[in-house]
């Protein structure tokens, strides 16, 4: 087991694992908690076809991405005000927007040689020194943003018009929020992909849901749950040579499947 | 007495549908003032516009002797939205976390919540009777317990106003009669001006010390409370087939 942490890919991606287990969930249960669960997919799309651009300028593509999803992200914010009874078309036109500038880049770089499998799906073998350094850095930095702003975004995700009315800059917070989101996206892809990001905000955070006795208590869990599935997951998909992102989202269904039983089992008892 | 709220010739509507008319309304510290009318009267608009949720088409809102928009001092009022039973049962929070939810914009953004906070919280809960449910989660208690939370989290700030929009839809009569109750033990005893949007005129008539009648979108009376002279104004908003009869809850 110990051998694992001999190499140095291992290294860096269980470092990286460790720190997207704790911003996934911490973000997405505000996410879930206002029915805002579909913006991960949307910006996550838009991530990749910020990778794809990095691929085709020559551009470090995590930095792209991340230039990518939080325009989407502030984008996103200015549709939902154009289209205030149907917020969520908001999120279709980015995640839609997303989709087709990233299958035309990458029909366009397909004669270049990069591991779109691996920003699609994760793969541990592939987080770089520099993917490290802005996967640390800026995660760091979002987790103590949120730890610190964590009772605004409580308030407002329980009752937004009495946050505002109670004197808390609810504009300012939901649009710092926003690009939060994104920044978050961007930093889970290496490990997680693209098309599984969404999965590891929402799945932990159900799992703790089910049994979870304050609000506290939910976001504490679905941070133990994401990171007993994130270690979990790199470690089984090493040996098992399997996609890491896979893995990871297949474990955390199988705790929350498993959450659900034990609930199940002791209301009957 | 002090002026606390003045809403002066407010306009307001959504695209061609006026809402309100030129309303003029003075809230007086000590009022208990009842806002009653028929559905789409604007009432509930009314009160978000003195909450600066809604901004009027025309005319101004001063509260606290303060242009709305330069207004800061939130701690001051305290505010039971329509439906506020009606959120998401199934988040996780519990009665102690939803009504330290108020001190939030006291507390400042970055800072934690500290013991005297807490004592603010449990202080609250004792005054509507909750204190003991301050570990059950919210959407676990009755829909009476849960406007009685609604109530601590509004009353946390010692608000010097209350607002209440519609706060007994969706609750049971004992807990209507014990809401009335409460409400009269704060403005009588705890010197809190209460202003209540209600469609229950029968029991408003009863409870409160001012009235206000909306009507086709204006305000058609601001009164002291006199059931002869109410009744007759309710008769010409409502129509001849209306009949008052005084609840005694």
């Amino acid at each position: 087991m110990l051998e694992l942490l001999q190499y140095g890919f291992m290294q860096r991606a269980l470092m990286a694992g460790i720190i997207i287990g704790i911003l996934c969930p911490l973000i997405g249960i505000f996410l879930v908690l206002r029915r805002m669960s579909l913006i991960g997919d949307s910006l996550s799309h838009v991530a990749l076809s910020g990778v794809a651009a990095g691929i085709v300028s020559g551009v470090y593509p995590l930095a792209m991405a991340l230039v990518f999803s939080v325009l989407a992200a502030l984008g996103i914010e200015q549709l939902r005000k154009k289209y205030e009874e149907y917020a969520e078309l908001a999120i279709a036109i980015i995640l839609s927007a997303g989709i087709g500038i990233a299958v035309v880049l990458i029909s366009y770089a397909k004669s270049i040689n990069v591991d779109l499998f691996g920003y699609l799906f994760g793969n541990i073998l592939t987080v770089r020194s520099s993917d490290m350094r802005l996967i640390t850095g800026l995660g760091i930095l979002i987790i103590m943003f949120v730890k610190l702003l964590y009772k605004e975004l409580f308030y407002i995700a329980f009752d937004e018009e009495g946050a505002r009315i109670a004197g808390i800059p609810v504009k300012r917070i939901n649009l710092f929020f926003i690009v939060i989101i994104a920044m978050t996206i961007t930093l889970s892809m290496r490990i997680v992909g693209v098309l599984l990001v969404s999965s590891l905000m929402v799945i932990p955070v159900a799992a703790s849901l089910q049994v979870a006795k304050s609000f506290k208590q939910a976001a504490l869990l679905s941070v133990v749950i994401a990171e007993l599935s994130v270690v979990s997951g790199i470690i089984i998909s090493y040996y098992m040579e399997l996609a890491s992102g896979g893995t990871i989202v297949l474990l955390s269904v199988i705790i929350l499947l498993l959450v659900i039983g034990f609930k199940g089992v002791m209301q009957k008892t | 007495m002090k002026k606390l709220v003045s809403v002066k010739d407010v306009c307001f509507g959504y695209e061609n549908e006026l809402v309100l008319k030129n309303v003029n309304l003075d809230i007086y510290e000590g009022d208990y003032l009842g806002i009653v009318g028929p559905n789409g009267s604007g009432k509930s608009t009314l009160i978000k516009i003195m909450l600066n949720i809604l901004k009027p088409s025309k005319g101004s809102i001063e509260m606290f002797g303060k242009n709305i928009d330069d207004f800061r001092d939130w701690g001051k009022i305290g505010y039971v939205r329509q439906k506020a039973t009606s959120f998401n049962t199934g988040f996780p929070a519990t009665v102690e976390e939803i009504v330290a939810a108020n001190l939030f914009s006291r507390i400042g953004i970055f800072k934690p919540i500290t013991r005297s906070h807490r004592e603010m919280v449990y202080k609250a809960l004792e005054i509507v009777e909750m204190e003991k449910f301050n570990r059950k989660l919210i959407g676990n208690l009755s829909g009476g317990q849960q406007q009685k939370v609604f109530i601590a989290r509004a009353l946390v700030n010692s608000p010097e106003i209350l607002f209440l929009d519609e706060p007994t839809v969706g609750i049971d009569l004992d807990s209507q009669r014990e809401f009335y109750g409460l409400m009269e033990k704060l403005n009588k005893e705890m010197h809190i001006t209460i202003v209540m949007v209600s469609h229950d005129i029968g029991v408003i008539t009863e409870k409160v010390n001012r009235f206000a009648c909306m009507g086709d979108s204006r305000l058609i009376c601001h009164t002291n409370n006199s059931h002869l002279e109410i009744t007759d104004i309710l008769k010409e908003v409502y129509g001849d087939k209306m009949n008052l009869l005084i609840h005694r809850h």
